[in-house]
Protein backbone atom coordinates (compact mmCIF):
# COMPACT_ATOMS: atom_id res chain seq x y z
CA UNK A 1 0.00 0.00 0.00
CA UNK A 2 1.43 3.38 -1.02
CA UNK A 3 1.50 6.06 1.66
CA UNK A 4 0.39 9.51 0.66
CA UNK A 5 3.31 11.87 0.07
CA UNK A 6 1.65 14.74 -1.80
CA UNK A 7 -0.17 17.04 0.62
CA UNK A 8 -2.11 19.08 -2.01
CA UNK A 9 -2.87 21.65 0.66
CA UNK A 10 -4.67 19.04 2.78
CA UNK A 11 -3.87 18.41 6.43
CA UNK A 12 -1.38 21.21 7.16
CA UNK A 13 -0.97 19.82 10.70
CA UNK A 14 -0.04 16.36 9.47
CA UNK A 15 -2.02 13.45 8.06
CA UNK A 16 -4.45 11.66 10.37
CA UNK A 17 -4.08 8.08 11.53
CA UNK A 18 -4.89 5.41 9.00
CA UNK A 19 -8.25 4.35 10.43
CA UNK A 20 -9.41 7.97 10.72
CA UNK A 21 -8.51 8.93 7.18
CA UNK A 22 -11.98 8.53 5.68
CA UNK A 23 -13.65 10.85 8.18
CA UNK A 24 -10.73 13.28 8.22
CA UNK A 25 -10.72 13.54 4.43
CA UNK A 26 -14.42 14.45 4.40
CA UNK A 27 -13.93 17.12 7.09
CA UNK A 28 -10.83 18.55 5.42
CA UNK A 29 -12.44 18.62 1.97
CA UNK A 30 -15.42 20.50 3.38
CA UNK A 31 -13.06 22.97 5.09
CA UNK A 32 -11.17 23.60 1.86
CA UNK A 33 -14.39 23.89 -0.13
CA UNK A 34 -13.51 20.93 -2.32
CA UNK A 35 -16.59 18.96 -1.35
CA UNK A 36 -20.06 20.47 -1.61
CA UNK A 37 -22.83 19.98 0.92
CA UNK A 38 -24.68 17.74 -1.54
CA UNK A 39 -21.59 15.59 -2.12
CA UNK A 40 -21.04 15.28 1.61
CA UNK A 41 -24.64 14.20 2.11
CA UNK A 42 -24.27 11.66 -0.71
CA UNK A 43 -21.17 10.16 0.96
CA UNK A 44 -22.98 9.89 4.29
CA UNK A 45 -26.01 8.26 2.62
CA UNK A 46 -23.74 5.75 0.91
CA UNK A 47 -22.06 5.03 4.25
CA UNK A 48 -25.44 4.48 5.91
CA UNK A 49 -26.49 2.12 3.10
CA UNK A 50 -23.26 0.17 3.38
CA UNK A 51 -23.65 -0.05 7.15
CA UNK A 52 -27.16 -1.44 6.73
CA UNK A 53 -25.91 -4.01 4.22
CA UNK A 54 -23.06 -5.10 6.51
CA UNK A 55 -25.38 -5.39 9.52
CA UNK A 56 -27.74 -7.63 7.54
CA UNK A 57 -24.74 -9.65 6.36
CA UNK A 58 -23.55 -9.96 9.96
CA UNK A 59 -26.89 -11.41 11.07
CA UNK A 60 -27.27 -13.60 7.94
CA UNK A 61 -30.39 -11.59 7.14
CA UNK A 62 -32.16 -13.07 10.16
CA UNK A 63 -32.32 -9.94 12.20
CA UNK A 64 -32.60 -6.23 11.61
CA UNK A 65 -31.43 -5.34 15.13
CA UNK A 66 -27.98 -5.61 16.70
CA UNK A 67 -26.30 -4.31 19.83
CA UNK A 68 -24.96 -0.79 19.61
CA UNK A 69 -21.41 -2.07 20.22
CA UNK A 70 -21.76 -4.52 17.35
CA UNK A 71 -23.00 -1.79 15.01
CA UNK A 72 -20.12 0.42 16.13
CA UNK A 73 -17.61 -2.35 15.41
CA UNK A 74 -19.08 -2.92 11.95
CA UNK A 75 -18.91 0.83 11.28
CA UNK A 76 -15.27 0.91 12.44
CA UNK A 77 -14.50 -1.94 10.08
CA UNK A 78 -16.13 -0.13 7.15
CA UNK A 79 -14.27 3.10 7.93
CA UNK A 80 -10.97 1.28 8.32
CA UNK A 81 -11.21 -0.67 5.08
CA UNK A 82 -12.47 2.35 3.14
CA UNK A 83 -9.60 4.43 4.56
CA UNK A 84 -7.08 1.83 3.44
CA UNK A 85 -8.46 1.92 -0.11
CA UNK A 86 -8.48 5.73 -0.19
CA UNK A 87 -4.91 5.91 1.10
CA UNK A 88 -3.84 3.62 -1.71
CA UNK A 89 -4.95 6.26 -4.23
CA UNK A 90 -1.58 8.01 -3.91
CA UNK A 91 -2.64 11.57 -3.06
CA UNK A 92 -5.36 13.35 -1.15
CA UNK A 93 -6.77 14.79 -4.36
CA UNK A 94 -6.92 11.36 -5.96
CA UNK A 95 -8.48 9.92 -2.79
CA UNK A 96 -11.14 12.64 -2.84
CA UNK A 97 -11.87 12.02 -6.52
CA UNK A 98 -12.19 8.32 -5.76
CA UNK A 99 -14.58 9.02 -2.91
CA UNK A 100 -16.74 11.25 -5.10
CA UNK A 101 -16.80 9.09 -8.22
CA UNK A 102 -16.69 5.47 -7.11
CA UNK A 103 -19.43 3.65 -5.20
CA UNK A 104 -18.49 3.36 -1.54
CA UNK A 105 -19.15 -0.37 -1.58
CA UNK A 106 -16.48 -0.76 -4.31
CA UNK A 107 -14.00 1.33 -2.30
CA UNK A 108 -14.74 -0.78 0.76
CA UNK A 109 -14.22 -4.02 -1.17
CA UNK A 110 -10.86 -2.76 -2.43
CA UNK A 111 -9.86 -1.96 1.16
CA UNK A 112 -10.90 -5.43 2.25
CA UNK A 113 -8.71 -7.01 -0.42
CA UNK A 114 -5.72 -4.90 0.66
CA UNK A 115 -6.17 -5.82 4.33
CA UNK A 116 -6.50 -9.48 3.41
CA UNK A 117 -3.12 -9.30 1.70
CA UNK A 118 -1.68 -7.62 4.79
CA UNK A 119 -3.15 -10.36 6.91
CA UNK A 120 -1.55 -13.05 4.81
CA UNK A 121 1.80 -11.27 5.06
CA UNK A 122 1.50 -11.01 8.83
CA UNK A 123 0.69 -14.69 9.08
CA UNK A 124 3.69 -15.65 6.98
CA UNK A 125 6.00 -13.38 8.98
CA UNK A 126 4.80 -14.70 12.29
CA UNK A 127 5.11 -18.31 11.29
CA UNK A 128 8.57 -17.75 9.88
CA UNK A 129 9.69 -16.02 13.05
CA UNK A 130 8.48 -18.87 15.16
CA UNK A 131 11.52 -20.73 13.92
CA UNK A 132 13.88 -17.77 14.15
CA UNK A 133 12.97 -16.92 17.74
CA UNK A 134 12.65 -20.43 19.09
CA UNK A 135 14.38 -20.73 22.46
CA UNK A 136 15.92 -17.24 22.34
CA UNK A 137 16.26 -15.34 25.64
CA UNK A 138 15.47 -11.63 25.37
CA UNK A 139 16.47 -8.91 27.86
CA UNK A 140 14.00 -7.03 30.09
CA UNK A 141 14.78 -3.74 28.32
CA UNK A 142 13.99 -5.30 25.00
CA UNK A 143 10.69 -6.55 26.41
CA UNK A 144 9.81 -3.01 27.54
CA UNK A 145 10.58 -1.65 24.11
CA UNK A 146 8.44 -4.33 22.53
CA UNK A 147 5.64 -3.73 25.03
CA UNK A 148 5.49 -0.09 24.04
CA UNK A 149 5.09 -0.84 20.36
CA UNK A 150 3.17 -4.11 20.67
CA UNK A 151 -0.35 -2.75 20.69
CA UNK A 152 0.16 -0.43 17.74
CA UNK A 153 1.88 -3.19 15.88
CA UNK A 154 -0.83 -5.76 16.37
CA UNK A 155 -3.53 -3.21 15.61
CA UNK A 156 -1.79 -2.33 12.38
CA UNK A 157 -1.85 -5.94 11.36
CA UNK A 158 -5.42 -6.54 12.46
CA UNK A 159 -7.23 -7.00 9.13
CA UNK A 160 -10.69 -6.09 10.27
CA UNK A 161 -9.55 -3.66 12.91
CA UNK A 162 -12.51 -3.00 15.21
CA UNK A 163 -14.61 -5.88 13.99
CA UNK A 164 -11.99 -8.61 14.37
CA UNK A 165 -12.54 -10.99 17.23
CA UNK A 166 -9.38 -12.96 16.72
CA UNK A 167 -5.80 -12.07 16.01
CA UNK A 168 -4.50 -12.45 12.48
CA UNK A 169 -2.44 -15.51 13.32
CA UNK A 170 -3.38 -18.75 14.99
CA UNK A 171 -1.95 -18.34 18.45
CA UNK A 172 -2.30 -21.95 19.47
CA UNK A 173 -0.24 -22.91 16.47
CA UNK A 174 2.53 -20.68 17.81
CA UNK A 175 2.25 -21.95 21.36
CA UNK A 176 1.00 -18.55 22.58
CA UNK A 177 -1.93 -18.06 24.92
CA UNK A 178 -4.53 -15.42 24.04
CA UNK A 179 -3.64 -12.87 26.70
CA UNK A 180 -1.81 -9.56 27.00
CA UNK A 181 1.46 -11.45 27.37
CA UNK A 182 0.52 -13.56 24.39
CA UNK A 183 -0.15 -10.51 22.24
CA UNK A 184 3.13 -8.96 23.35
CA UNK A 185 4.94 -12.15 22.51
CA UNK A 186 3.33 -12.15 19.09
CA UNK A 187 4.34 -8.54 18.47
CA UNK A 188 7.81 -9.40 19.65
CA UNK A 189 8.10 -12.23 17.17
CA UNK A 190 6.84 -10.10 14.32
CA UNK A 191 9.20 -7.23 15.15
CA UNK A 192 12.08 -9.64 15.27
CA UNK A 193 11.31 -11.03 11.87
CA UNK A 194 11.40 -7.58 10.32
CA UNK A 195 14.77 -6.91 11.98
CA UNK A 196 16.06 -10.13 10.56
CA UNK A 197 14.81 -9.16 7.12
CA UNK A 198 16.49 -5.75 7.38
CA UNK A 199 19.79 -7.31 8.39
CA UNK A 200 19.64 -9.55 5.38
CA UNK B 1 -23.70 6.51 19.61
CA UNK B 2 -23.99 9.99 18.06
CA UNK B 3 -22.10 8.74 15.01
CA UNK B 4 -24.49 5.81 14.60
CA UNK B 5 -27.71 7.73 15.24
CA UNK B 6 -26.58 10.37 12.76
CA UNK B 7 -25.94 7.70 10.15
CA UNK B 8 -29.01 5.60 10.85
CA UNK B 9 -31.70 8.04 11.97
CA UNK B 10 -35.05 6.50 12.89
CA UNK B 11 -37.50 7.25 10.09
CA UNK B 12 -40.69 7.60 12.12
CA UNK B 13 -42.97 8.30 9.17
CA UNK B 14 -41.83 5.21 7.31
CA UNK B 15 -42.07 3.09 10.46
CA UNK B 16 -45.64 4.23 11.13
CA UNK B 17 -46.59 3.34 7.55
CA UNK B 18 -44.94 -0.07 7.85
CA UNK B 19 -46.69 -0.76 11.16
CA UNK B 20 -50.07 0.22 9.73
CA UNK B 21 -49.51 -1.89 6.63
CA UNK B 22 -48.57 -4.87 8.78
CA UNK B 23 -51.55 -4.37 11.09
CA UNK B 24 -53.93 -4.23 8.16
CA UNK B 25 -52.85 -7.76 7.22
CA UNK B 26 -53.86 -8.89 10.71
CA UNK B 27 -57.47 -7.67 10.38
CA UNK B 28 -58.78 -11.24 9.94
CA UNK B 29 -57.61 -11.89 13.53
CA UNK B 30 -59.81 -9.08 14.80
CA UNK B 31 -57.05 -6.59 15.58
CA UNK B 32 -56.40 -3.25 13.96
CA UNK B 33 -54.40 -0.10 14.63
CA UNK B 34 -55.14 3.57 14.06
CA UNK B 35 -52.41 5.94 12.83
CA UNK B 36 -52.16 7.42 16.34
CA UNK B 37 -51.67 3.96 17.84
CA UNK B 38 -49.04 3.11 15.23
CA UNK B 39 -47.25 6.34 16.11
CA UNK B 40 -47.36 5.44 19.79
CA UNK B 41 -45.85 2.00 19.01
CA UNK B 42 -43.11 3.66 16.92
CA UNK B 43 -42.30 5.97 19.85
CA UNK B 44 -42.12 3.03 22.22
CA UNK B 45 -39.84 1.28 19.75
CA UNK B 46 -37.47 4.26 19.56
CA UNK B 47 -37.34 4.50 23.35
CA UNK B 48 -36.79 0.77 23.83
CA UNK B 49 -33.97 0.76 21.29
CA UNK B 50 -32.32 3.70 22.99
CA UNK B 51 -32.78 2.33 26.54
CA UNK B 52 -31.28 -1.03 25.62
CA UNK B 53 -28.59 0.36 23.32
CA UNK B 54 -29.79 -1.52 20.26
CA UNK B 55 -29.46 -0.35 16.68
CA UNK B 56 -32.19 -1.42 14.29
CA UNK B 57 -32.64 -0.83 10.60
CA UNK B 58 -36.30 0.05 10.11
CA UNK B 59 -38.90 -1.59 12.32
CA UNK B 60 -38.74 -5.22 11.23
CA UNK B 61 -38.95 -6.49 14.81
CA UNK B 62 -42.20 -4.59 15.49
CA UNK B 63 -43.70 -5.98 12.30
CA UNK B 64 -42.72 -9.50 13.36
CA UNK B 65 -44.23 -8.92 16.81
CA UNK B 66 -47.52 -7.74 15.29
CA UNK B 67 -47.66 -10.72 12.93
CA UNK B 68 -46.81 -13.16 15.73
CA UNK B 69 -49.14 -11.84 18.42
CA UNK B 70 -52.18 -10.92 16.30
CA UNK B 71 -53.42 -14.55 16.16
CA UNK B 72 -52.88 -15.03 19.90
CA UNK B 73 -56.06 -15.89 21.80
CA UNK B 74 -55.03 -13.30 24.39
CA UNK B 75 -54.87 -10.45 21.84
CA UNK B 76 -58.01 -8.38 21.55
CA UNK B 77 -58.73 -5.15 19.78
CA UNK B 78 -58.84 -3.15 23.01
CA UNK B 79 -55.48 -4.16 24.42
CA UNK B 80 -53.50 -4.93 21.28
CA UNK B 81 -51.53 -1.68 21.30
CA UNK B 82 -50.48 -2.23 24.90
CA UNK B 83 -49.50 -5.83 24.11
CA UNK B 84 -47.40 -4.83 21.10
CA UNK B 85 -45.67 -2.07 23.08
CA UNK B 86 -44.91 -4.43 25.96
CA UNK B 87 -43.52 -7.05 23.62
CA UNK B 88 -41.47 -4.44 21.74
CA UNK B 89 -39.83 -3.37 24.99
CA UNK B 90 -39.31 -7.00 26.00
CA UNK B 91 -37.80 -7.82 22.62
CA UNK B 92 -35.23 -5.01 22.85
CA UNK B 93 -34.40 -6.07 26.42
CA UNK B 94 -33.82 -9.67 25.34
CA UNK B 95 -32.06 -8.72 22.14
CA UNK B 96 -29.15 -7.36 24.14
CA UNK B 97 -28.50 -10.91 25.33
CA UNK B 98 -29.40 -12.70 22.12
CA UNK B 99 -27.62 -10.50 19.57
CA UNK B 100 -26.55 -12.72 16.68
CA UNK B 101 -27.07 -16.04 18.42
CA UNK B 102 -30.86 -16.21 18.11
CA UNK B 103 -32.88 -15.02 15.13
CA UNK B 104 -35.61 -12.44 15.65
CA UNK B 105 -38.27 -14.90 14.51
CA UNK B 106 -37.21 -17.52 17.02
CA UNK B 107 -36.95 -15.05 19.87
CA UNK B 108 -40.39 -13.59 19.21
CA UNK B 109 -41.90 -17.08 18.88
CA UNK B 110 -40.40 -17.97 22.26
CA UNK B 111 -41.82 -14.78 23.75
CA UNK B 112 -45.27 -15.67 22.49
CA UNK B 113 -45.00 -19.25 23.75
CA UNK B 114 -44.00 -17.96 27.19
CA UNK B 115 -46.72 -15.28 27.19
CA UNK B 116 -49.47 -17.73 26.32
CA UNK B 117 -48.43 -20.77 28.33
CA UNK B 118 -46.60 -19.58 31.39
CA UNK B 119 -48.01 -16.06 31.77
CA UNK B 120 -51.50 -17.13 30.66
CA UNK B 121 -51.86 -13.91 28.70
CA UNK B 122 -50.95 -11.61 31.60
CA UNK B 123 -48.57 -8.84 30.61
CA UNK B 124 -47.71 -8.17 34.26
CA UNK B 125 -46.80 -11.78 34.89
CA UNK B 126 -44.78 -11.87 31.71
CA UNK B 127 -42.81 -8.76 32.62
CA UNK B 128 -42.49 -9.62 36.30
CA UNK B 129 -41.45 -13.24 36.02
CA UNK B 130 -41.22 -14.85 32.62
CA UNK B 131 -39.17 -12.18 30.91
CA UNK B 132 -36.31 -12.87 33.30
CA UNK B 133 -36.70 -16.59 32.72
CA UNK B 134 -36.26 -15.98 29.02
CA UNK B 135 -33.28 -13.77 29.69
CA UNK B 136 -31.67 -16.44 31.88
CA UNK B 137 -32.25 -18.92 29.11
CA UNK B 138 -30.44 -16.65 26.64
CA UNK B 139 -27.48 -16.13 28.92
CA UNK B 140 -27.16 -19.81 29.80
CA UNK B 141 -25.67 -22.73 27.95
CA UNK B 142 -27.12 -23.69 24.57
CA UNK B 143 -29.68 -20.88 24.41
CA UNK B 144 -31.04 -22.08 21.09
CA UNK B 145 -31.78 -25.53 22.40
CA UNK B 146 -33.33 -24.23 25.60
CA UNK B 147 -35.54 -21.85 23.64
CA UNK B 148 -36.64 -24.75 21.47
CA UNK B 149 -37.72 -26.61 24.58
CA UNK B 150 -39.79 -23.64 25.65
CA UNK B 151 -41.35 -23.59 22.23
CA UNK B 152 -42.02 -27.26 21.83
CA UNK B 153 -42.08 -29.20 25.09
CA UNK B 154 -45.62 -28.61 26.19
CA UNK B 155 -47.23 -28.92 22.80
CA UNK B 156 -45.14 -31.68 21.41
CA UNK B 157 -43.61 -33.80 24.17
CA UNK B 158 -42.72 -36.40 21.57
CA UNK B 159 -40.03 -34.02 20.36
CA UNK B 160 -37.50 -34.88 23.03
CA UNK B 161 -38.27 -38.59 22.69
CA UNK B 162 -37.96 -38.56 18.92
CA UNK B 163 -35.68 -41.48 18.05
CA UNK B 164 -33.61 -39.75 15.39
CA UNK B 165 -32.38 -36.33 14.49
CA UNK B 166 -34.44 -36.58 11.30
CA UNK B 167 -37.64 -37.14 13.30
CA UNK B 168 -36.93 -34.11 15.42
CA UNK B 169 -36.28 -32.15 12.26
CA UNK B 170 -39.72 -33.18 10.97
CA UNK B 171 -41.35 -31.90 14.15
CA UNK B 172 -39.49 -28.62 13.88
CA UNK B 173 -40.40 -28.32 10.22
CA UNK B 174 -44.05 -28.79 11.10
CA UNK B 175 -43.87 -26.30 13.93
CA UNK B 176 -42.11 -23.59 11.98
CA UNK B 177 -43.76 -24.35 8.65
CA UNK B 178 -46.06 -21.35 8.74
CA UNK B 179 -43.57 -19.01 10.36
CA UNK B 180 -40.56 -19.38 8.15
CA UNK B 181 -39.92 -16.56 5.75
CA UNK B 182 -38.00 -18.53 3.15
CA UNK B 183 -38.51 -21.88 1.53
CA UNK B 184 -37.76 -24.84 3.84
CA UNK B 185 -34.96 -26.16 1.65
CA UNK B 186 -33.26 -22.77 1.52
CA UNK B 187 -33.68 -22.28 5.25
CA UNK B 188 -32.21 -25.68 6.03
CA UNK B 189 -29.36 -25.33 3.60
CA UNK B 190 -28.48 -21.95 5.05
CA UNK B 191 -28.68 -22.81 8.72
CA UNK B 192 -28.60 -26.58 9.03
CA UNK B 193 -29.98 -26.19 12.50
CA UNK B 194 -31.97 -29.35 12.76
CA UNK B 195 -28.78 -31.26 13.25
CA UNK B 196 -28.23 -29.34 16.50
CA UNK B 197 -30.93 -31.41 18.06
Amino acid sequence: MADIVISDGFFPDGAPMREQYFAALCVESRRLGRMSEAEHTAVLSALAMLLQERILLFTDGESTAVREETAQRILSSILYNSSIALLAAGSHTAALAKLKNEPLSAIHDTGMRITMRTRTRAEVLALLMRRVCAGRQLSRGFHRFIGKTACEYVRAYDPLYGSAETLPVRLDEMGIRESVCGIMRLAEIMTEVIREYRKN
Amino acid sequence: MTELTALLPYDEKRSVQAILACASLCAPHGVSLTPAEAKSIAHTHIRALSDNRIVEIGCGSVERIIREFAPSPYADAGSFVSLVETMTEAFCYLKREADREISDTMLISAMRAMFERSSQGSEDLFLGRDLDRLRECLTGKNPRQTLMRYLLDENTPEFMEAPTVGDRGEILREYFGSRRETEPEVWEEKHGRYSDF
